[in-house]
């Protein structure tokens, strides 16, 4: 199975809510659409879904033109925001929605349906409605309810939006681990840069209606290649540099020598430092930052520390260090000079 | 005055309200079935004796069965048509909808008497029912068969109380999120389908609320009856009417109008208690 949207595109009179996007979706991958509110993420799930028709473009199944077929003859199932689970069914006859409306055997029926709240952990509650079920349990019935319809592609609409952090992290988990055993290729549509970079094999990310980046987690997360997909993820360090001729880079903090394997298309350039890549003191072959400490705030796990430069004080940069009871507190106002492998800084273009 | 014996006035003036206008009467009706005429003067006894004499005579229990009918399939016909416009009004978009809904239940704002002036002059001999029909070659010559009889309040009973179904079954509809009818479409259901196993169901409560409304309405209505119905059109609404006119027997009267109430209450009980068996 492969799904291609080709140059697919979303408007609505005059707004423009999707610019023309191609993306490949491949088999049993679990691929995220992650964008801040408004960005036209779950536009995409829509389109493919067929709940819209798209403005200009095609979208492809195998090479097959699905745009003029009905939503409901479309291989796909969606798991909605709010799950839109039938409030008069029990969480049996949810599950068994997709299988009934096809003239599914009864006797079969059941055997699936059973099967799926088996995979889900839900099979002490066949005969509950949904209104006493719990907002999690909610979320496995309405996932029991697509996975029984064997669709080639489940499409996830902010699914775990509405549940509580806890409960985030273990429907993450079990969503991952879901569809690792099934195998079945899921599109997770999410506006949480922690929950997608956890779950995703690969991640989309969109912006203003259009694709910013496209890759697999640690990809966007260590070589992000706009400004905007730099700045998405964590409280990253961010810097204008010029491009010298001889390939090194200027920037207000000093100058960075020549990177490897860099192709930049533009001379002004984004320098993008993430914080928990920092160390303190000097390193040779490093970039060097001569500081003075602001403040440093233990979080348990972690300490923040916020720096201001000697080359530039009206900057604070954020590093982030991993707390060990044995070093000690640096001084507050004392100086403190900070270092990150030249490897681990991204370097991207600035157009603008 | 402090503050708790203002909050106890506020409550006995609410209280006061629904007492004084709505219990006292039915109460004070309740009194009255249980005494009799004597020589057309009401006499306070107490008996069953009204109660007796309607089921002891087949012309009123008859009549009364007969009334129940009619209000079953005026409200049976209600529903039949209402839920396919309601239903056809829902599926429009935006503004449309709701210019429709309120274009269908702008009648309720019209006065009920040149309501069924109105539907009369339609259903009359010369009206334009017949006219059409003789157009159109189903009947040769303009007929009597839709006035002045059980049809006639039928029909004009069916038409006047349509609003009183449209709306809850609208507002029902309304009410169902629409992320459901997709989530069944996305399933893999049709339209017939989802409308049978995901629409119909849950707008069940305002179709129930709907058929109830037309029910009660037509048991108690007796102007339709008189104004349609002609000789043969005799409902129980009109039987109670003449009881406190022509007859003068306000006992009798009282004590049908009871029967009538408590048939209306019980009917509304039940349907209250069959919705609630539901998980809706």
């Amino acid at each position: 199975m492969t799904l291609y949207l080709d140059g697919v595109s979303k408007n609505y009179g005059d707004v423009e809510v999707l610019r023309p996007i191609s993306l490949e979706v491949s088999n049993g991958e679990l691929l995220t659409v992650l964008g801040p509110s408004g960005s036209g993420k779950t536009t995409i799930l829509r389109l493919i879904g067929g709940f819209i028709a798209p403005t200009c473009g095609r979208i492809l199944l195998d090479g097959k033109d699905l745009s003029t077929t009905h939503i409901s003859k479309r291989p796909f199932n969606t798991v909605f925001q709010d799950y839109a689970l039938f409030p008069h069914m029990t969480v049996e006859q949810n599950v068994g929605y997709g299988l009934m409306v096809k003239g599914c055997p009864k006797e079969k029926m059941k055997q699936v349906v059973n099967e799926a709240l088996d995979v889900v952990g839900l099979s002490d509650f066949p005969g509950r409605y949904p209104a006493e079920l719990s907002g999690g349990q909610k979320q496995r019935v309405a996932l029991a309810r697509t996975i029984v319809c064997e669709p080639q592609i489940v499409l996830l609409d902010e699914p775990l939006s509405a549940l509580d952090a806890e409960l985030r992290r273990q429907m993450q988990f079990f969503l991952k681990s879901l569809q690792r055993k099934i195998g079945t290729t899921f599109l997770f549509v999410t506006h949480d840069q922690q929950e997608a970079i956890t779950i995703s094999d690969r991640l989309v990310v969109i912006n203003h209606g259009g694709v910013e980046q496209v890759g697999t987690p640690k990809e966007i997360y260590y070589s992000p290649k706009t400004k905007f997909v730099a700045g998405f993820f964590g409280d990253n360090n961010l810097l204008d540099g010029q491009l010298t001729a001889s390939g090194s880079i200027e920037t207000p903090l000093g100058t960075i020598p020549s990177l490897q394997g860099s192709n930049l298309k533009t001379s002004k350039v984004i320098v993008a430092m993430r914080p928990e890549l920092f160390r303190i003191g000097k390193r040779e072959g490093a970039f060097n930052i001569d500081c003075q400490v602001q403040n440093m705030d233990f979080a348990g796990d972690m300490n923040f520390l916020r720096l201001s430069p000697k080359l530039d004080s009206d900057r604070t940069l954020l590093v982030k260090l991993s707390s060990d009871p044995s070093v000690p507190n640096l001084d507050v106002n004392g100086d403190a000079t900070i270092s990150i492998k030249l490897e681990d800084i991204a370097v991207l273009d600035n157009p603008r | 005055m402090n503050n708790q014996s203002t909050r106890f006035t506020i409550f006995v003036c609410i209280i006061a309200v629904p007492v004084v206008l709505v219990i006292i009467p039915i109460a004070n009706f309740f009194l009255m079935s249980f005494w009799k005429m004597e020589s057309n003067q009401i006499v306070e006894s107490a008996s069953f004796g009204n109660y007796l004499y309607f089921f002891s005579s087949p012309a009123y229990w008859g009549t009364f069965l007969s009334t129940l009918y009619l209000c079953l399939k005026v409200s049976a016909i209600g529903v039949l048509v209402g839920y396919p416009v309601a239903y056809f009004v829902w599926k429009r978009k935006g503004r449309v909808k709701y210019l429709l809904i309120l274009l269908l239940i702008l009648p309720l704002f019209m006065s009920y008497i040149v309501k069924i002036y109105t539907m009369r002059t339609i259903l009359d001999l010369s009206g334009i029912l017949n006219k059409l029909l003789v157009a159109f070659h189903i009947l040769e010559e303009p007929s009597r068969q839709f006035i002045y009889n059980q049809t006639a309040i039928l029909i004009t009973m069916a038409v006047i109380f349509l609003p009183f179904v449209i709306l809850p079954i609208f507002l029902s509809l309304e009410r169902i999120p629409k992320n459901l009818v997709t989530a069944s479409s996305d399933l893999g259901a049709g339209t017939l389908t989802t409308l049978r196993y995901v629409i119909l169901p849950l707008s069940l409560p305002g179709t129930v609320s709907g058929a109830l409304f037309t029910f009660v309405l037509a048991l108690g209505d007796f102007v339709t009856p008189q104004m349609v119905g002609g000789p043969n059109g005799f409902t129980f609404g009109r039987v109670i009417w003449s009881q406190f006119g022509l007859a003068y027997n306000w006992p009798l009267g009282a004590a049908l109008a009871v029967i009538l109430f408590a048939t209306a209450l019980m009917t509304i009980i039940a349907a209250g208690w069959a919705s609630q068996q539901r998980k809706v």
